[in-house]
C-alpha cells in the first residue's frame, strides 16, 4: 500500500505538481476566471464568503480555500488566483491516483492513472501542455469536483470489509471526511457520493456480500466524517444568521441544472461537433452491459451471490462511472464530459483485468489475451489522435520539457501600478487581456488603474463591462463592491430573480452604492442610479474604442 | 462437489446464516468470538446464534398470504413470467394514460404519440404472450433452457423485471412533462427538461443490477420458508456473512 500511495504521489507530482511558472502563461484572463473574481474580491473587502454579493454558483470551500491560498500563499492577483488553481488540480490529482491504487492494487493503479494522465482527456484541460506551459481552463476544470465520490464509490467495499472494527472506523471516517470536504468544494461529489454510497452498499447487502452490522458500522462512520467538516461550516453561517442563504446557494445551481436550466443536448444547440462523440453515445450501452455481466456469474449461469473482491471492485467502478456520466447527460458537451473521463480508464483496466475471469476464462493466456483485447476495444471511443504514438510522447514529455523551458525564461519584474500588480506579473504584459477582447493587457491595466483612481474606496456597483463579466472590474480596479443580495451572472437564474434583485437593488442596495459602472445609461441599474441621483456626475472612460460610464453620486 | 448438493440444503443455508440470529455475537473476525464455519448450519445452531426454522405458522390471514407466497417463491419461474407479462401490460396502460393526460393544453405532441402507440405495442405484445402462456399450461419447458439457466435464477429474472417496468412510468411522466414550455424564462441559457432522460438512463444503466440481486435474494430467502413476513423481510439484510465464497465451496467439499 505504501509503495502505491508514494507512486500515485509522485505520478500525481509529475503530471500536475510544481513548480508551474505562472507568470509565464500569458492566456487572457477567460470569463471563468471573471466569473469568479467577484467573490473574491467581496470575501476580501469584508464581506461573509459564498452568501449575498460574495455569491458563487460553484462550491462554498473552493471560493474559501482560493480565497485563503492567495492570501497566504501565493498572491492576491490573478496569477495568483491560477496558482490557487493549480494547486486544487495537483490536490485533486493527487487523490485520484491515490484511490486507483488503493481500490485497484499497484499494477492495475498504476496503469490507470498513466491512462488517466496520457490518453484520456480528462486531465488535459488543465495540464503541462505540449510545447507550451500549464494551461487550460482556470476557474472551472478541477478533478476535486469529482474525486470525492470516487473515492467513496471505490473504498467503501473496503471500509465495508473491515467493518465493524477500529481499522474500518478509522478508514470509513477518513473517507467521509474527504467526501465532506470535497462536497464543500464542489456540490457534484455530494449527490453522486450520496447515491454512489447507498447503492453499492445495498447491492453488497443484498447480494450476501456483507453483513447489515459491517455496512451499517461502515456508513455510520463515513457519515461521522462528512459530519466532522460540515458541522463547522453549518454552525459558522448559522451564527452569523445566513444558514438558509447559504443553503440556498449550495443547492441552487444543482436544483436549477436538474430540472432543466442551461441543459443542453450534445455539442450545445448548435451541435457543435467533438471527437468524444463516440464516448458520450456509447458509454451509457456499455456500462449497462457491464453492470448486468457483473451480477452474473457462468458455470453455472445465475445471479451471484457472495461477491468475491474482485466483482464488488468491478461493479463499484462501473457505478462510479456511471454516477458521473449522468451529469454529462444533463449539459452535454466535451468539458462537462471530463468527471466521466476521470473514471473511464479506471473502467477500461478493471474490466479488462477482471471481466473475462468473472465470465468463466480460467486459462492464464486467454485472460491475458481477453484483457489486451478490450483495452484495444476501448480505444474505439476514442479519436485516433488521443492513443496515437506522437500523442503520449508529448503528453510524457510536457510537464519535463515545459518545466525546462519555463525555468530557464527570466523572472517577470513587479508590476507598477495597483492594476497591474491585480493581474499578476508576467500576465500585465500579455497581448490581450481577455478572453474574445483585442485590447491588450498594458491597455486593461491603464483602464483598472484609472477605474480605481476615480472610484477609490467608495461603494461601487458595476453593472456590465463590454464582454466580459463584472468580477473583472472589481477585482481589476480593486473596487467596494455594493452589497448586492447576489451576483447577477452567476447566481441569478431566471427572469422572477432578476427583478427581484433589481427591486432589492432599488430600494436596499441604491442608498449604499456611490458609483455605478456601466458601457450603457440605459442598463436597469445605470437608470434607477440616475433617478435616484439626478446631479450624479458622469466620467466616460474607453475600452476598446467604445465608451464605458463611471456614474458618481 | 458443490453443485451435487441438495438445493434445498444449501439455499436454509443461506437463509438461516442471515435470518434466525439475535442481536448479539456479532462473529466477525474483530470481535475475538471464531467465525463459524462456513455453510455448518449444525455449528452455527449450536453456538446460539441462530434457530432451525421449525415450527407451524400462526394462522390468520398474514400467514395465509405468507403460506401462499412462499408456494409461489417456490413453484418455478412460470408465475413469476406470468407477473412480469401482467407488470408490463399494467405499465404499458397507466403509460398510454399518462401520456395522454400529461400534455400541453389543446395539443397531443408527437412525443406524446409516440408514447402511447409504444405503450399500445408493449400492451399487445404483453397479451399476447400472456395468452400463448395460458395456452401452453403446464407444459414443461425445453430441457436446453434449463441446463442454460436455471428455473430459480429465470425467476428472479421473471421478478426483477415484473418489479422494473412499472419504474418505466417515471420516464414517461418526465418525458411528457418536458413537452411543456419552460415554468420560467431563464436569463443564460435555453431550457432544455432531461430529466426523463436521467431517469431512463439511470433505470437502464443501475437499477437493472440492483433490481436482480435483490429479486434473487428475495427468492432465495423465500424458498427456505420464513415463518413470518418480517422474517422475510430481514433475512434480506444478512448479519454475517461468508468473509471469501471460496471459505463454502471447501467447507462444502469437506462434508
Amino acid at each position: 500500500m505504501t509503495a502505491g500511495l508514494v507512486t500515485a504521489l509522485a505520478l500525481a507530482w509529475y503530471f500536475a505538481g510544481p513548480p508551474w511558472y505562472l507568470s509565464q502563461t500569458s492566456t487572457p484572463i477567460s470569463h471563468q476566471e471573471e466569473v469568479v473574481l467577484i467573490g473574491l474580491q467581496a470575501v476580501a473587502k469584508g464581506y461573509l464568503p459564498y452568501v449575498g454579493t460574495a455569491s458563487v454558483q460553484y462550491g462554498p470551500g473552493t471560493q474559501v480555500a482560493a480565497y485563503w491560498l492567495m492570501h497566504h500563499v501565493t498572491s492576491f492577483s490573478v496569477v495568483g488566483f491560477r496558482e490557487a488553481w493549480a494547486l486544487f488540480v495537483w490536490a485533486g490529482v493527487s487523490v485520484l491516483f491515490a484511490v486507483f491504487f488503493l481500490a485497484f492494487g499497484y499494477a492495475r493503479g498504476l496503469a490507470a492513472s498513466l491512462l488517466s494522465a496520457l490518453v484520456y482527456p480528462g486531465l488535459h484541460l488543465l495540464a503541462f501542455q505540449p510545447g507550451g506551459s500549464f494551461d487550460g481552463y482556470f476557474g472551472w476544470d478541477n478533478p476535486l469536483r469529482y474525486v470525492g465520490a470516487i473515492a467513496l464509490v471505490l473504498l467503501l467495499p473496503a471500509v465495508v470489509r473491515r467493518s465493524p472494527s477500529w481499522r474500518g472506523a478509522a478508514a470509513g471516517a477518513a473517507i467521509g471526511a474527504l467526501w465532506g470536504l470535497t462536497s464543500y468544494l464542489a456540490q457534484e461529489n455530494l449527490a453522486g457520493g450520496a447515491v454512489g454510497a447507498l447503492a453499492i452498499g445495498g447491492l453488497l447487502l443484498v447480494s450476501g456480500s456483507a453483513s447489515w452490522r459491517a455496512l451499517w458500522t461502515a456508513l455510520v462512520a463515513v457519515f461521522a466524517g462528512f459530519a466532522l467538516i460540515w458541522i463547522p461550516v453549518l454552525a459558522f453561517y448559522a451564527a452569523q444568521g445566513q444558514l438558509i442563504e447559504f443553503l440556498h446557494q449550495y443547492f441552487l445551481f444543482p436544483r436549477a441544472v436538474a430540472a432543466g436550466a442551461n441543459d443542453t443536448p450534445w455539442g450545445g444547440f448548435n451541435h457543435t461537433p467533438s471527437p468524444y462523440s463516440h464516448l458520450f453515445y456509447a458509454l451509457p450501452f456499455l456500462l449497462a452491459a457491464l453492470a448486468l455481466l457483473t451480477v452474473f456469474q457462468v458455470r453455472p449461469l445465475r445471479i451471484a451471490r457472495e461477491w468475491p473482491q474482485e466483482r464488488v471492485t468491478l461493479l463499484a467502478t462501473v457505478l462510479a462511472t456511471a454516477l458521473l456520466y449522468e451529469g454529462v447527460l444533463l449539459r452535454s458537451d466535451a468539458s462537462h464530459l471530463t468527471g466521466t473521463e476521470l473514471m473511464v480508464p479506471a473502467l477500461v483496466i478493471m474490466t479488462a483485468t477482471v471481466l473475462p475471469r468473472l465470465l468463466g476464462v480460467q486459462r492464464r493466456a486467454t485472460v491475458a489475451v481477453a484483457g489486451v483485447a478490450l483495452i484495444v476495444a476501448s480505444f474505439a471511443l476514442l479519436p485516433h489522435a488521443a492513443y496515437s504514438r506522437t500523442s503520449l510522447r508529448l503528453w510524457a514529455e510536457a510537464p519535463y520539457l515545459d518545466r525546462q523551458h519555463l525555468a530557464a525564461a527570466p523572472p517577470p519584474g513587479k508590476p507598477a501600478t495597483l492594476a497591474g500588480e491585480r493581474v499578476g506579473p508576467g500576465l500585465d504584459d500579455a497581448t490581450r487581456c481577455c478572453q474574445e477582447s483585442p485590447v491588450s493587457m498594458s491597455d486593461f491595466v491603464r483602464l483598472m488603474e484609472q477605474i480605481h483612481t476615480l472610484v477609490g474606496n467608495r461603494t461601487a456597483y458595476v453593472a456590465n463591462f463590454h464582454g466580459q463579466y463584472p468580477g473583472l472590474i472589481y477585482f481589476g480596479a480593486d473596487l467596494n463592491p455594493a452589497p448586492v443580495s447576489s451576483d447577477p451572472y452567476s447566481s441569478i437564474e431566471t427572469q422572477r430573480d432578476l427583478r427581484a434583485f433589481l427591486a432589492d437593488f432599488r430600494t436596499r442596495v441604491l442608498p449604499q452604492t456611490q458609483v455605478v459602472l456601466t458601457f450603457t445609461v440605459k442598463a436597469p441599474e445605470a437608470q434607477s442610479f440616475l433617478a435616484r441621483y439626478p446631479n450624479a456626475h458622469r466620467v466616460t472612460l474607453h475600452y476598446a474604442g467604445q465608451p464605458y460610464y463611471l456614474l458618481l453620486r | 462437489m458443490p453443485a451435487r448438493q441438495p438445493k434445498t440444503r444449501e439455499l436454509c443455508l443461506l437463509y438461516m446464516d442471515t435470518i434466525d440470529m439475535p442481536s448479539q455475537s456479532p462473529l466477525t473476525p474483530s470481535d475475538g468470538i471464531p467465525r463459524a464455519a462456513i455453510g455448518d448450519h449444525d455449528a452455527v445452531a449450536s453456538a446460539g446464534v441462530m434457530r432451525r426454522p421449525t415450527g407451524t405458522p400462526r394462522p390468520g390471514p398474514a400467514a395465509r398470504w405468507l403460506d401462499r407466497a412462499l408456494r409461489i417463491a417456490n413453484a418455478g419461474p412460470r408465475l413469476f413470467y406470468r407477473a412480469a407479462l401482467g407488470s408490463l401490460a399494467v405499465t404499458s396502460a397507466l403509460a398510454m394514460t399518462t401520456a395522454a393526460l400529461i400534455r400541453p393544453h389543446d395539443q397531443l405532441p408527437v412525443a406524446q404519440r409516440n408514447m402511447i402507440a409504444g405503450a399500445l405495442i408493449a400492451l399487445c405484445l404483453s397479451a399476447a404472450l400472456g395468452l400463448v402462456s395460458l395456452a401452453a399450461g403446464r407444459s414443461r419447458p425445453p430441457a436446453w433452457l434449463d441446463r442454460v439457466l436455471a428455473p430459480r435464477e429465470r425467476a428472479a429474472i421473471w421478478l426483477a423485471l415484473a418489479a422494473w417496468f412499472p419504474f418505466l412510468l417515471l420516464v414517461v411522466y418526465y418525458r411528457a412533462k418536458a413537452t411543456f414550455p419552460p415554468p420560467e424564462r431563464y436569463l443564460y441559457f435555453p431550457y432544455d427538461d432531461k430529466r426523463w432522460e436521467t431517469a431512463a438512463y439511470l433505470l437502464g444503466v443501475i437499477a437493472p443490477a440492483i433490481w436482480l440481486t435483490t429479486a434473487a435474494r428475495v427468492l432465495a430467502v423465500g424458498r427456505c420458508h420464513p415463518r413470518t413476513w418480517r422474517a422475510w423481510c430481514t433475512g434480506l439484510f444478512p448479519r454475517i456473512v461468508v468473509a471469501d465464497p471460496s471459505l463454502r465451496a471447501n467447507a462444502v467439499r469437506a462434508r
